[in-house]
């Protein structure tokens, strides 16, 4: 009972696992393995961007852009460097953690609301130029015709082109992997416990030798470059890049998926980046039910105003209160037992 | 030259009509962080439900009402929108951190715009007064009478907002609470009675700018998210949580934008007055007018 208890928390990354690459093989259709691709670069993103707002406490409005640049640099550069699709997705993260060191330096200047506001005028900006700036990126008639990836299969002469979403799906997995491992090593060491001092009190952890600034740019830093590797994977799975890339629309689902699912806990963040993605598609595939996007949007708006007033903690905040409760009353049985 | 002299006017005509749709949307931001501390993300869509409430207004099946009236009506109808918002949505979470804040502000600001999106659609409305079209010649120039009544009840406005928050008993207290929310408490000072208030104020504000510049705009279920931005942009710009700088730098945003629009680009308009309140950002972060406490 104790093993088993003690082992629960792999077992459950395990059953995750197998679960995550087992299901898209029950599906023929695309549209399925669609949502699932959807949901995966949503827990991407969203971790990325916890990895700053939930764990440090600085929240920037304007990550978006990280996204929209990185899947620009790989429809721009892409074609004319030959990069093949882990050369694609090296050089947007690379580039843009580096545009996130520069920008960080710069924005962490200013604190909480004018830092959010100010990166949101940084992303708007960068929007306004990618939509106005025909010579470079053709302005609202995208970027198109990006090239698919290819990987030449060792020992042979065969190459395989990645075509169908299925393929994208298991070339997006270690992408995943790759976010969740940092994402838990960071926030579970030293430094995560760094990052919760400096977002609970700056003055009082940098009096005991830990640099705000410092922990404030490496969140910002590796979830710039994650971002941007997913920018990149945007471009080459849907082989155009659009100034709609950069969206504010993507701060605001951002924050829902964060801030509903639980801000600064990983099972939160892909709690809510699951039930984000998946319940509108779900919504939508009602048939009879069918619900317009803009009840949709009432419905969104809605729950994020009862979450923030019946649940401030988010979901995931929930069900920690009802897990406590229940091992709590379990205590107090054991101990009446003996 | 001459023809260059009236560009000129024309473009300054411009920016300080753009600044005083701003401002007055600023003002009210302004005003609710500086006593509340938070930034609402739902402000420039008190401005969009303004606008629809002018267009109810003056569409009315039964012949229309004049347009003074319409405009007292629409000034207190978003005032007392935003008070009901405030008292159902955010009084609960005001003692929150400001990031809850935002994400409440957020919903109502989805809320908002998709409600009015489903009854109104996404046709823009127009919104024309009796002024709008009446047309008069000052140093040469033809301006709209709508334009010359912006103007000066901005002005009236601004003067009066002074004078309130400077001088009456109910200012007085919103600088205090703004300055010092627990010693408030401990004197006496309703809090929540003053968050309501402030409330109501910038509600108003954002429908008095609806009233009078929405006619010369179209008015759409998206209007208020760049509103808001511009606005937010504004406030910090100004030092947050100075009424009077926030004003000062709306006014030359508006400006600003205006005259880049007229002389440079116009696609590149917004790049230029983000790009400034950036600049304003790196350069000195507490604002171009700002001290470090109150209103």
């Amino acid at each position: 009972m104790t093993a088993l208890a003690r082992a629960r928390p792999w077992l459950l990354w395990v059953a995750g696992g197998v679960l995550v690459l087992a299901l898209p093989l029950q599906y023929s259709g695309g549209y399925a393995i669609n949502i699932m691709i959807n949901t995966l670069m949503w827990i991407v993103f969203a971790l990325s961007f916890d990895l700053s707002a939930g764990h440090v406490g600085t929240v920037s409005l304007g990550h978006p852009a990280f996204f929209g640049i990185g899947a620009y640099l790989t429809a721009l550069l892409g074609p004319r460097l030959g990069l093949g699709y882990l050369g694609n997705t090296l050089l947007s993260a690379s580039l843009m953690a580096l545009l996130a060191l520069v920008a960080g330096v710069a924005f962490f200047r200013v604190r909480e609301v004018s830092f959010a506001i100010g990166t949101l005028g940084a992303v708007i900006i960068a929007q306004l130029i990618a939509n106005n700036a025909y010579d470079l990126t053709g302005g609202p008639l995208c970027v198109k015709g990006i090239a698919r990836p290819e990987f030449a299969i060792p020992f042979t002469d065969v190459t395989l082109k990645v075509i169908h979403p299925l393929q994208y799906y298991y070339l997006l997995v270690p992408l995943v992997v790759f976010t969740i491992v940092l994402y838990k090593a960071m926030t579970s060491s030293r430094i995560g416990r760094a990052f919760i001092a400096v977002r609970e009190d700056e003055v009082r952890a940098s009096a005991v030798g830990i640099r705000p600034l410092r922990y404030k740019l490496l969140a910002f830093v590796v979830g710039g470059g994650i971002i941007g590797a997913l920018g990149s994977f945007q471009a080459q799975y849907v082989t155009v890049v659009c100034p709609s890339e950069i969206a504010l629309s993507y701060t605001l689902n951002l924050l829902i998926i964060v801030f509903v699912g639980g801000a600064g806990s990983l099972r939160g963040v892909l709690l809510g980046s699951v039930i984000f993605s998946v319940l509108p598609r779900l919504l939508e595939q009602g048939g009879a039910l069918s619900i317009p996007p803009a009840y949709q949007q009432v419905a969104y708006g809605l729950i994020l105003i009862l979450v923030v007033l019946f649940m401030p903690d988010g979901i995931d905040g929930q069900i920690r209160r009802m897990t406590d409760k229940w091992h709590r009353s379990r205590e107090v049985e054991v101990g009446e037992d003996v | 030259m001459p023809l260059q002299l009236e560009i000129f006017l024309e473009h300054l005509l411009n920016g300080l009509t753009l600044g005083a749709l701003y401002a007055l949307v600023t003002a009210g931001l302004s005003l609710i962080f500086g006593v509340v501390r938070l930034v609402n993300f739902a402000h420039g869509d008190f401005f969009m439900v303004g606008g629809y409430a002018l267009f109810i207004l003056l569409n009315l099946p039964w012949g229309a009402i004049p347009y003074p009236i319409i405009v007292i009506l629409v000034t207190l109808i978003v005032a007392v929108f935003a008070m009901l918002i405030e008292r159902l949505m955010l009084q609960p979470v005001l003692d929150k951190s400001w990031r809850i804040h935002a994400v409440a502000t957020l919903g109502i600001s989805i809320v908002l715009q998709n409600v009015a999106l489903i009854i109104f659609t996404t046709d823009p409305k127009q919104v024309p007064t009796p002024f709008t079209t009446k047309i008069v010649s000052l140093l040469g120039l033809r301006l709209s009478v709508q334009r010359i009544i912006i103007l000066g009840i901005a002005v009236l406005v601004f003067l009066a907002l002074q004078w309130f928050v400077k001088r009456t008993k109910l200012g007085k207290a919103m600088r205090a609470v703004s300055q010092n929310r627990d010693m408030c408490q401990v004197v006496g000072i309703d809090v929540p009675r003053i968050a309501l208030i402030t409330f109501a104020i910038s509600g108003g504000l954002a429908g008095l700018a609806a009233a009078l510049i929405a006619p010369l705009l179209s008015v759409t279920p998206t209007m208020g998210l760049s509103l808001t931005l511009k606005g937010l942009a504004a406030v910090i710009m100004g030092g947050l949580g100075q009424l009077n700088g926030s004003i000062y730098a709306a006014f030359i945003l508006g400006l600003v934008e205006s005259f880049f629009a007229g002389y440079v680009s116009f696609a590149f308009k917004d790049v230029v007055s983000f790009g400034l309140f950036i600049l304003v950002l790196f350069l000195r972060p507490q604002g171009l007018f700002g001290r470090r406490i109150g209103l």
